[in-house]
């Protein structure tokens, strides 16, 4: 490496770390923000789960028969956190109001002569009524539908017949766990390829996008970038120097935003009542690990080497910032295109610059990724960033960039 | 050595440009800030270039320091093609103008070690130079306060400072005693009479004209970006038959248009 080159690398970096105001920007504000945010949707999920657990449901239930009474009591775990109240002659329209306003859950009637129609075989009917844009209403009318009145008309139909298996025509067991054909790693992996990618890669932009700004247009604007045009160091030397310095700051900045984002996650699980938690495992190898460093370091470059290119064209940081807000926009929109496919990928997606890293992203945490497919994503980035830095270097010849008068 | 000939720069204008002359008929899309330019300034002499505001004073010497690409001419430094090889002019110039700037974040000794560094001046020689270019501006109690914090007039002796830290052989120096005090500005101009003493070659740009009267051992008087006049000043004096330069440099602008004063 140059000496120029090694001295622009380290002031740039010491012009960042000794600057509290960007230390704040770049290291801090994500990290917080993010702790918040997160601190504030887990607070709130978990007042919602507790909130539930908490909650008892009321049932007003009219014309029950006998059979079905004696059913409830018998099976007392059928009615945990349920208030069961038995009416009889009244319909819905003493209720409605009651389910509507929510201190009311369900109201089911049952068919006239329930029992005797039973007995007969005759048909009868159960009318339920509930409020489907209440949470606790669905969830009582599922639980009244699904768990109770199936249990009870099994129990009728076996009555019927004597041979329960001739009602129950064939049991379905899911042996999955005994026969280990669930890939944990890969399923674990899932839910981590939804989301890390997205993060990376907005992180990644959003960390570049305040530092590239400041030193591009920013030294623009304040006449000091053209004090280091009038050195004899070449212009590509100046671009690298720049780019690689602020390729190390975002990858900084992303980490600690992730950083924030892991320690604000492991308190929330700590926090969590015990029932609810994620059961994830790993099964990441070295290679992977490597992998998701280079394509990071890609996507950083990548990135970095845009906001350069847009910095260096304006006249000041405001300006930048313009043109900033459309290239993030398409960077979010990028970053989410993927987010729900698990397929595995073909290989020329990696051809393309950005979309093909972070696909090699989500295909780490899928377990799908292979080695000649990070080296198409490393020719693209390569390719890419020769065209960015000959393309800064051209404009940090042109005078028009040097001199942004009026 | 820098030789100058035939140097032409024209400005296109943009759209915004335009739009702000208020003439409509004077709108033109190129700006000829300078035209047809030819001189010399030889190793131990400092040259100034006289002219009013827009003259083109500034123009010439971003074009002699490669920041900008002529229209048409020819700049050498040195002896060499400052289109060909403008790294190799560059490491061979100290440029000063007023819209370069220092980055106010950093202390005036970080900010010459850093340049000594891209001008690849050895260390030892580097903390040697800034040593001896400290104390002579008055810079030294200054060296570890931000460049943010200083005056003005401090600022600009940093600049001068970090503009000479690699001791090249040609000094171009655009307006350089603007905005300093007498007693800061006689500091400079001393200074560029050492250093023409010790055989540099210096072209500055001024419209003040006692600093052009006692600085300069040659000047051109640029008008509407070309030469119209040149030489000592005992020669300027001469050929205009005035016995001081402010009336020498009237009656050259008076002759230039059209004889009406
Ligand atoms: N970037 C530019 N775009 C368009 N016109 C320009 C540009 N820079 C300078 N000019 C014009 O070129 C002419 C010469 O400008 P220049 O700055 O060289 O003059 P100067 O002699 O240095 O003046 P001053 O004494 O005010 O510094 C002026 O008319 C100016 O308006
Ligand atoms: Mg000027």
């Amino acid at each position: 490496m140059s000496q120029a080159l090694k001295s622009i690398i380290r002031r740039e970096l010491k012009r960042i770390f000794t600057d509290r105001r960007m230390v704040i920007t770049l290291f801090l504000i994500p990290a917080l923000s993010i702790g918040v945010i997160y601190s504030v949707m887990g607070y709130l999920s978990m007042n919602f789960i507790k909130d539930v657990e908490a909650h008892v449901s009321s049932y007003v239930i009219s014309d029950a028969p006998d059979s079905f009474k004696t059913f409830l009591a018998q099976n007392a775990e059928l009615t945990e956190g349920v208030e069961v109240t038995y009416v009889s002659g009244e319909t819905v329209d003493t209720y409605a109001p009651l389910i509507k306003e929510g201190s009311l859950d369900m109201f089911a009637r049952f068919n006239d002569d329930f029992d005797s129609r039973i007995e007969s075989v005759e048909s009868a009917s159960v009318y339920t009524y509930y409020n489907y844009g209440e949470d606790y209403s669905e969830a009582s009318f599922h639980h009244f539908v699904n768990d109770m009145l199936d249990t009870y008309r099994n129990g009728i139909l076996a009555d019927r017949f004597e041979n329960p298996n001739a009602i129950k025509v064939f049991d379905v067991e899911d042996l999955s766990e005994t026969a280990e054909t669930v890939n944990e790693d890969k399923a674990s992996g899932k839910i981590l390829s939804t989301i890390i990618p997205m993060l990376i890669s907005i992180f990644l932009f959003a960390g570049a996008m305040s530092v590239v700004m400041d030193s591009i247009a920013g030294e623009k604007e304040r006449g000091t970038l053209a004090t280091l045009l009038v050195t004899p160091v070449k212009r590509e030397a100046i671009a690298i120097g720049k780019m690689i310095s602020h390729a190390i700051i975002a990858t900084l900045s992303a980490l600690s935003s992730i950083a924030g984002m892991l320690l604000t996650l492991g308190i929330l699980m700590l926090l969590m009542p015990n029932e609810v938690s994620i059961g994830v495992s790993f099964g990441y190898s070295a290679l992977d690990i490597l992998y998701l460093i280079g394509l990071i370091v890609m996507l950083v470059g990548i990135y970095v080497g845009i906001i350069s290119l847009l910095s260096a064209v304006s006249k000041n940081v405001k300006e930048a910032g313009t043109y900033m807000t459309p290239v993030y926009m398409l960077i979010m929109v990028v970053s989410f295109l993927n987010m729900y496919a698990f397929n595995a990928e073909p290989l020329w997606k990696y051809a393309i610059p950005i979309y093909g890293q972070i696909v090699g992203l989500k295909e780490i945490f899928m377990y799908q990724i292979t080695p000649i497919k990070f080296f198409v994503a490393l020719a693209n980035a390569a390719v890419t960033w020769t065209v960015l830095v000959l393309w800064i270097r051209n404009l940090f010849n042109n005078e028009k960039v040097i001199f942004t008068s009026s | 050595m820098i030789e100058v000939s035939g140097l032409k720069k024209s400005y296109k204008l943009s759209k915004r440009q335009l739009a702000m002359i208020a003439d409509r008929q004077a709108r033109q899309k190129v700006k000829i800030a300078v035209s047809d330019l030819s001189f010399t300034v030889r190793p131990g002499t400092i040259f100034g270039l006289l002219g009013p505001n827009g003259a083109g004073k500034t123009t010439t010497l971003r074009c002699i320091s490669t920041l900008l690409k002529p229209t048409d001419g020819k700049v050498l430094v040195m002896g060499i093609d400052a289109e060909e090889s403008p790294e190799k002019v560059r490491a061979s110039i100290a440029f000063l103008t007023n819209d370069l700037k220092l980055d106010k974040h950093f202390t005036p000794l970080d900010t010459l070690r850093f340049f000594a560094d891209l001008h690849r001046v050895p260390k030892a020689l580097a903390e040697e130079r800034a040593d001896v270019l400290f104390e002579y501006f008055d810079i030294t109690p200054f060296k570890d306060k931000k460049i943010g914090e200083l005056s003005q007039g401090m600022m600009q002796k940093v600049a001068i400072a970090v503009s000479l830290i690699h001791d090249p052989p040609v000094v171009i120096f655009d307006e350089p005693t603007n905005g300093l005090d007498i007693i800061t500005a006689r500091k400079v101009t001393d200074y560029l009479k050492m250093l023409r003493d010790q055989g540099k070659t210096i072209i500055i740009s001024t419209h003040i004209m006692t600093v052009a009267e006692k600085l300069c051992d040659e000047i051109a008087v640029i008008l509407n970006g070309s030469l119209a006049a040149a030489g000592t000043v005992a020669s300027l004096l001469e050929q205009t038959g005035q016995k001081d330069l402010d009336d020498a440099f009237f009656e050259i602008y008076r002759a230039e248009n059209g004889g009406v004063s």
